[in-house]
Order: C-alpha cells, then sequence, then structure tokens
C-alpha cells in the first residue's frame, strides 16, 4: 500500500481547483463538499478573481439562450459544459443579450412589455421599472457590468447597467441607459441631426468601453460611448453585407476581433458553389469616426462543410460569443444550431433548432457554483 | 546529440551547484538545470551557493526526481536556443515539435507516480519555485478530481470530511444540478 499522500498547503489545494476545465463548474461544486477547507476555498471572493486571472481572462462558453416562438426562451448547455440552470426555461420572456454573467429578457405578452435581467447562476431575477421612451417600434438593449473601472474579473453579482437604444415615432434615435443601483433609467438622449435608424432586438459588441449595435436597414452600425453615455453613427457595414431583405440582414452578425477591433461574420454560399461559406471581415484601423470611409478587410473564409447543410437549406448566422483566447459563430440549419470556432474552424452542433428563433444569446461566463460564505469576507476583495 | 553533449561540458567548466537534501544527501547539477528553480536562481545571484544549497524541505527521493525533471527541461530549452540560429524555419520549426513531443512523453511518464509521490513533488515545486513542474503536478492532481464526486476525492487524497451534515445539505441545496 502506497503511504497516505500529505497534506497540501491551502494555497496548493487552490492551484490545484484552479486547473479544473473552466466550462466545469459541476466539479468545483463537487470539490467544494469534499471539506471545510475546500469548500472555503471555492465560495471565497477571490476565488472567481483568481480563476479568471489564471484563465487570462477569458471567461468559457457555458451554454446559450434560445428564443421559442411565443413561447419564451430555453438555456441551451454547451455539449462540453456541466453548467445546469436551477430554471432554464424563461417562459413568456426572450432572450436580448448577454454579458458579465447577466442575461437581458424581454416580456411581451397582454399588451403589457417589461425587461428583465437574469444571473443564471445565483438565479436571481430582476424586473426592471418602466422609463421614458421604452419600447419603440424598433429597439435593441444590452446589459453591462456597471461598477466604473472595473476588470470584469468577477464582478457578475455586482451593480449592472442595461443599455437601450430605440427610434421614436419622430424618426429620431435615442439612448437611455438604466442602472442597478438608482433602480432607475437617465433620460433619454437623441443623436444630433435626424437620423432614421431601425434597430432590431439582438447581437451587439462591446469593445472597451463602446457598445456596438447594428441598425441594419442601412447596414449602419452605431456605437454607444458608455463613458459619455452617448450614441453616434460609427460606420457602415460593406454594401454586400447591407441587403434591406431580412434573409441578407439575419446572416450578418457584429463579432470583435481577438485583439479587440470590430468585425462581422457572414454566411452565404460560396463563389465555388460547393455550398455555404462564413466569411470573417474585421476594420482596418483608422480613424474611429470616419464611419464612411471605414475599410473592411476580409480575414478569413471557413467552408461550413462540416454541417452536412442539404442543398437549398437554409443557414444563417445566429450569434457570436468572444473572449481574448478567440470567439465562436453561432450557425443556425435545419438540422441544429452550430458553433464555428474561429481559431480551429472545428464546427460542432450544440442543439436542436426546431421551434427556436434563428437568433440566440450566447452565454459566456466563469461560474462558481457555491456562493459566497460571508459579506465580510468577500468586501477584504473589493 | 553531439551539440547538446559540448553543451553540457561547457556549463560544467562554467559553473556547478551542489544541492543538498534534508537527509543530507549531495546533488551536483548544472547552473542551467539549477535555476530553473526560481527559488535556487536568486540564491546564486546572492552569491550564497558556495558549500551547497541546503534544501531541508526535500527529501533525497524527491530532489533527485526533480533534478531529473529540470535536467529534461533545461536541456530542452538549450537545445532550443542552439537550434534558432542555425535551422531554417522550416527546420527549426520541425525540431521544435520534435522537442515538444518529446517533452510531453517525458512528463507524462514522469506523471506516472503514487499519489503521495505527487503531493511531495507538489510541494517541492512550490518550495524551489519551478512553474513548470507546479503546473504539470498540479494539472494531474486536477484531472484526477474531474469528475469524481466528494467521497471519492476524499478517500483518494485522504481528506477527512469536517462539513457539517447542516453545511453539506446547503450546498447540496444549491448546487443540486451538479449532483444529477
Amino acid at each position: 500500500m502506497a503511504p497516505p499522500p500529505p497534506e497540501l498547503l491551502e494555497e496548493l489545494v487552490e492551484e490545484i481547483l484552479l486547473r479544473l476545465p473552466s466550462d466545469d463548474p459541476a466539479s468545483l461544486a463537487r470539490a467544494a463538499l469534499v471539506s471545510k477547507r475546500w469548500r472555503r476555498l471555492i465560495s471565497g471572493g477571490g476565488f472567481i478573481r483568481r480563476l479568471s486571472e489564471f484563465h487570462r481572462s477569458s471567461p468559457p462558453l457555458l451554454g446559450f439562450l434560445c428564443n421559442q416562438f411565443h413561447a419564451g426562451s430555453l438555456f441551451v448547455p454547451t455539449p462540453s459544459s456541466s453548467f445546469r440552470p436551477s430554471n432554464a426555461n424563461r417562459h413568456g420572456l426572450r432572450a436580448i443579450h448577454a454579458c458579465h454573467g447577466r442575461v437581458l429578457l424581454h416580456h411581451a405578452q397582454w399588451g403589457r412589455e417589461g425587461l428583465f435581467v437574469w444571473d443564471p447562476i445565483a438565479d436571481k431575477q430582476r424586473e426592471l421599472p418602466m422609463g421614458p421612451q421604452l419600447f419603440p417600434t424598433g429597439w435593441n438593449a444590452a446589459v453591462l457590468c456597471g461598477e466604473a473601472g472595473c476588470d470584469h474579473l468577477g464582478c457578475h453579482r455586482g451593480p449592472f447597467l442595461v443599455v437601450f437604444v430605440g427610434h421614436g415615432h419622430d424618426d429620431n434615435a435615442f439612448s437611455l441607459v438604466y442602472s442597478s443601483e438608482a433602480n432607475a433609467w437617465s433620460k433619454p438622449i437623441y443623436v444630433e441631426g435626424q437620423h432614421e435608424y431601425a434597430f432590431e432586438m439582438g447581437n451587439s459588441v462591446l469593445l472597451g468601453s463602446t457598445l456596438y449595435f447594428k441598425a441594419s436597414n442601412y447596414g449602419r452600425v452605431l456605437k454607444y460611448d458608455l463613458l459619455t453615455q452617448k450614441m453616434s453613427p460609427a460606420v457602415r457595414l460593406p454594401a454586400e453585407v447591407q441587403g434591406t431583405q431580412m434573409r441578407q440582414r439575419n446572416n450578418t452578425v457584429l463579432i470583435a476581433t481577438e485583439d479587440g477591433r470590430l468585425g462581422f461574420a457572414f454566411a452565404a454560399v460560396h463563389e465555388s458553389n460547393r455550398g455555404y461559406a462564413l466569411y470573417l471581415s474585421s476594420r482596418e484601423h483608422g480613424p474611429d469616426d470616419d464611419d464612411e470611409g471605414a475599410r473592411w478587410a476580409q480575414d478569413k473564409v471557413i467552408m461550413l462543410d462540416g454541417l452536412k447543410i442539404d442543398a437549398g437549406s437554409e443557414v444563417q448566422v445566429a450569434g457570436f460569443a468572444g473572449n481574448r483566447a478567440g470567439g465562436v459563430v453561432f450557425i443556425w440549419t435545419c438540422a441544429g444550431f452550430f458553433t464555428v470556432d474561429l481559431k480551429s474552424w472545428k464546427s460542432k452542433k450544440v442543439g436542436e433548432s426546431i421551434g427556436f428563433s434563428p437568433i440566440v444569446v450566447p452565454y459566456v461566463s466563469f461560474c462558481i457554483p457555491v456562493p459566497e460564505q460571508s459579506k465580510t469576507r468577500s468586501s477584504l476583495y473589493r | 546529440m553531439a551539440s547538446a553533449g559540448s553543451g553540457d561540458e561547457k556549463a560544467a567548466a562554467a559553473a556547478m551547484i551542489t544541492l543538498i537534501s534534508s537527509d543530507n544527501e549531495k546533488f551536483e547539477v548544472t547552473e542551467a538545470t539549477a535555476t530553473l528553480s526560481q527559488t535556487i536562481r536568486h540564491m546564486i545571484e546572492d552569491g550564497c551557493t558556495d558549500g551547497g544549497v541546503p534544501l531541508p524541505n526535500v527529501t533525497s527521493k524527491i530532489l533527485a526526481r526533480v533534478i531529473e525533471y529540470c535536467k529534461k527541461h533545461a536541456t530542452a530549452a538549450a537545445g532550443e536556443e542552439g537550434s534558432s540560429s542555425s535551422f531554417s524555419d522550416a527546420a527549426f520549426l520541425e525540431v521544435d515539435r520534435a522537442f515538444l513531443e518529446e517533452l510531453e512523453e517525458f512528463d507524462d511518464a514522469f506523471l506516472e507516480v503514487d499519489r503521495a509521490t505527487l503531493f511531495d513533488l507538489i510541494l517541492a515545486a512550490n518550495y524551489l519555485d519551478i512553474k513548470g513542474l507546479l503546473n504539470l503536478t498540479c494539472q494531474k492532481v486536477a484531472d484526477s478530481v474531474k469528475g469524481k464526486t466528494p467521497e471519492q476525492i476524499r478517500e483518494m487524497y485522504n481528506i477527512v470530511n469536517d462539513l457539517t451534515p447542516e453545511e453539506e445539505a446547503e450546498i447540496r441545496r444549491e448546487t443540486q444540478w451538479a449532483f444529477e
């Protein structure tokens, strides 16, 4: 019989726990039941921060939200993820956006509209108060961490913001922002000049402190600056993806490149006629406000052979999830939802698509399944 | 490999370090091998290695294994440096790949030890501050913990369950999904 292993220093147990796969929080939950010490290490406020640092601030893709037609939304874990929210079904709520561990949901039934923010890990949901101008004909919204100067290494239990952009009956585009700390909306701020923008729910991309939204009818991308709280036109997508047809529009999502530039992914039949391909372009460095002169460079063309798409069937780009280590684009086909890894080009089926709208909201977050034990301990790490 | 051999001889002529284990066994190693340990690197920089470096926390059995690891990884590092100047890029990549594969095989074989030895290696890697070895050994333990029940983990690593039934019930209640 081999002698029993010697006891490890606390910091070394932590070194081991940090090396569990980041998309396997179930292993962490089981490890928390080993002993008081292991539980304390995992539920201590500093663990999520060290976990983020260990994984170089690249949180894993734990799952995605699909919107069922007229029924609500469903959290679907990705095949490698062991995370399961306590209540995966969000009845009567449509998923709009997810960021920094939270999901923004929209409720529209019986002539009443509302916004909710859900934390799937803590299984807490908050209804936002109604604000001025909410829910015009076209709008989009995003949920973000609300802590000033936050490095987003484990902030998902802190304050948050919801940025709402829309265009009113007078066709003027405006933005307003909700703060969870004040539990109130700001006054709407209008974009200077007359602008007709058609916002659509879904896809937006955060780069630094700037949030980019698609205003699809003119291939226009708008940016919202979190620091100045102002929205302004940013760039135009190239002509081939700014079509007014619904099919073309839905086939483009904004993405963030690994080095923090704005890009877009677009699916179309490849010129060789060998089937569908995913086209990835990014914005070339240049003056940020020069929207008309923005130059796009095509970075990659990924053939979607792995998806085994039947001839004549439809393919749509359904979403984007990225971090500093790379990213994946979600693809909708009749045969299911797929992810295409932008680094390895590998595709993987991640869920069924029957009964779901072809737009998904990816959920990317570190997950500490065991809640913090005491507030006094966590405050030491703030 | 002739080039690696001559490199070793050069290093041997330049500097040898004596490491002394807790049970007083002496190990002669090259500076290149020894300085994979940040702890020893600092001692060398401070000029306090004359007469040998006593390592009261590491037994001869574990120190021999640690040295085996450092020798292999120091050789690999030296080989990479040497090859980068004398090969074309393609050849360099080829050599690089071969080195990495060989190193991976070495690491896998190196980790074929009982759990007590593995923990001793973690403690030694931590004390000597050898990043690569610490990462390798901690990852091995993490891989063995993945997918196991709390009972299995406790049994594997001889850990006493000191959680009260109430505490256990609370964690299980909040993370029910992890046990289904």
